[in-house]
C-alpha cells in the first residue's frame, strides 16, 4: 500500500514537472517593413521555442538563413548585406513573462501578458519589453506578440541606395504553439 | 542624321531596354523550384545530423545554401504560420533530426504523406538549430 502510495504520488509530481514546460520547434517568426516604394516581409516557420511555466521564462531561437520572402533578391540582401548570416547565424531572446500570476495555465483562455528579456540579433543584444499573449488550450500553450525594432539599434546598415524602400520600424511577429515537453 | 550615330543610338535604345528587362527580372525573382534542382549532397538524416553533431562549424561551411537530399522516416508533420508545412525526419529516439519546410502547402492530406513513412526530400539547408533545418523543400519520393 505505502509503495502504491509513493508511486502514485511519484508518478504525479513527474506529470507536473513534464507539463510545466511547453516546446516547438515549429514556431513562427516574421517581420515586416511598409515603405511607399514596396513592402517586405520575411517569414520565419522553424522558429524553436521553450516557455517554463513555473518561472514564467521563455526563450526563442531562429536561424536568418530560415527567413523566407517573396523575391529571391530580397533573401540575398537579407543575408548578405543586412544581417550578415554568415557571421551572425542565430538570432535569440531570452526573457520573463514579468505578470506570470496573470496566467492560469491550468484554465484555457486568453492571457494579456508582458515579456522582458534580451534580443540578439546581428550580434547585437537590445533589453525590449513587449506586450503579449498567452493562450491556454486543450493542447498546450499558444504565444502570441507583435513589436518594432529599428534596424540601427542592431548595427544594421541600409544603404543609402534603398534607405527608402526599408521602413524605420520594422514590425515583428511571433506565433507559436507549444504542446507540453 | 549619320548612319553611324543612328545606329550607335538604337544599340544605346536597345541595350538599356535589355538591362532593364534583365534588372526587373531580376528584382522579381522568385526563389528556386527545387522540383527540377540537382542535390549537391545525397544522404540519409542519420549522416547529416551526426556531421553537424560532430562538428557544427564545418558542417556549417559545408552544407549552408546548398541542395540536399535526404532521406529519412517522417516523426511528425505539422502546417505552422499561414501556409508552410513542416515535415521533421527523425530517426526514433533521437533528440534531433531533420526539419523541412514547404512553402505554399497548408494542407498536408493534398500531399498524400503520412507520418512513419520513410521519404526523401530535397531543399536548402540553413543550418542546425536543435534539428537540422531545409527551407524550399520538395518531395522527391
Amino acid at each position: 500500500m505505502k509503495t502504491q502510495i509513493l508511486l502514485t504520488v511519484f508518478i504525479l509530481s513527474a506529470f507536473t514537472i513534464n507539463a510545466q514546460k511547453f516546446m516547438t520547434k515549429n514556431g513562427y517568426i516574421g517581420f515586416f517593413s511598409h515603405t511607399p516604394m514596396e513592402d517586405i516581409k520575411g517569414d520565419n516557420n522553424q522558429v524553436a521555442s521553450i516557455l517554463d511555466a513555473s518561472t514564467g521564462e521563455i526563450v526563442f531561437q531562429a536561424l536568418m538563413k530560415s527567413f523566407k520572402f517573396e523575391k529571391a533578391l530580397m533573401e540575398e540582401h537579407f543575408n548578405e548585406n543586412y544581417v550578415e548570416s554568415e557571421k551572425f547565424p542565430k538570432s535569440t531572446f531570452k526573457g520573463k513573462i514579468t505578470n506570470l500570476s496573470d496566467v492560469d495555465f491550468t484554465k484555457t483562455g486568453v492571457y494579456k501578458v508582458t515579456v522582458e528579456g534580451e534580443l540578439l540579433i546581428h550580434g547585437v543584444t537590445q533589453n525590449i519589453s513587449t506586450p503579449g499573449e498567452i493562450e491556454i488550450t486543450g493542447d498546450g500553450v499558444k504565444a502570441r506578440s507583435k513589436f518594432f525594432i529599428k534596424p540601427e539599434d542592431y548595427k544594421i546598415e541600409i544603404p543609402s541606395v534603398v534607405r527608402e524602400n526599408i521602413a524605420k520600424e520594422i514590425t515583428v511577429t511571433v506565433d507559436v504553439n507549444m504542446p507540453p515537453m | 542624321m549619320k548612319p553611324v550615330i543612328r545606329n550607335l543610338l538604337i544599340l544605346v535604345v536597345i541595350l538599356g531596354v535589355v538591362g532593364g528587362l534583365i534588372g526587373l527580372y531580376m528584382y522579381n525573382k522568385k526563389s528556386p523550384d527545387l522540383s527540377k534542382a540537382k542535390a549537391d549532397f545525397t544522404l540519409n538524416i542519420t549522416e547529416l545530423v551526426s556531421e553537424f553533431n560532430q562538428d557544427e562549424t564545418s558542417a556549417s561551411a559545408k552544407y549552408i545554401d546548398k541542395i540536399v537530399e535526404v532521406t529519412g522516416p517522417m516523426s511528425a508533420i505539422e502546417v505552422t504560420g499561414e501556409t508552410t508545412m513542416n515535415v521533421t525526419l527523425a530517426d526514433e529516439g533521437q533528440m534531433s533530426g531533420v526539419i523541412c519546410s514547404f512553402q505554399d502547402i497548408a494542407n498536408p492530406v493534398s500531399v498524400g504523406i503520412n507520418k512513419g513513412e520513410t521519404i526523401t526530400v530535397r531543399g536548402i539547408c540553413s543550418g542546425m538549430l536543435m534539428d537540422v533545418l531545409l527551407i524550399d523543400c520538395v518531395i522527391v519520393k
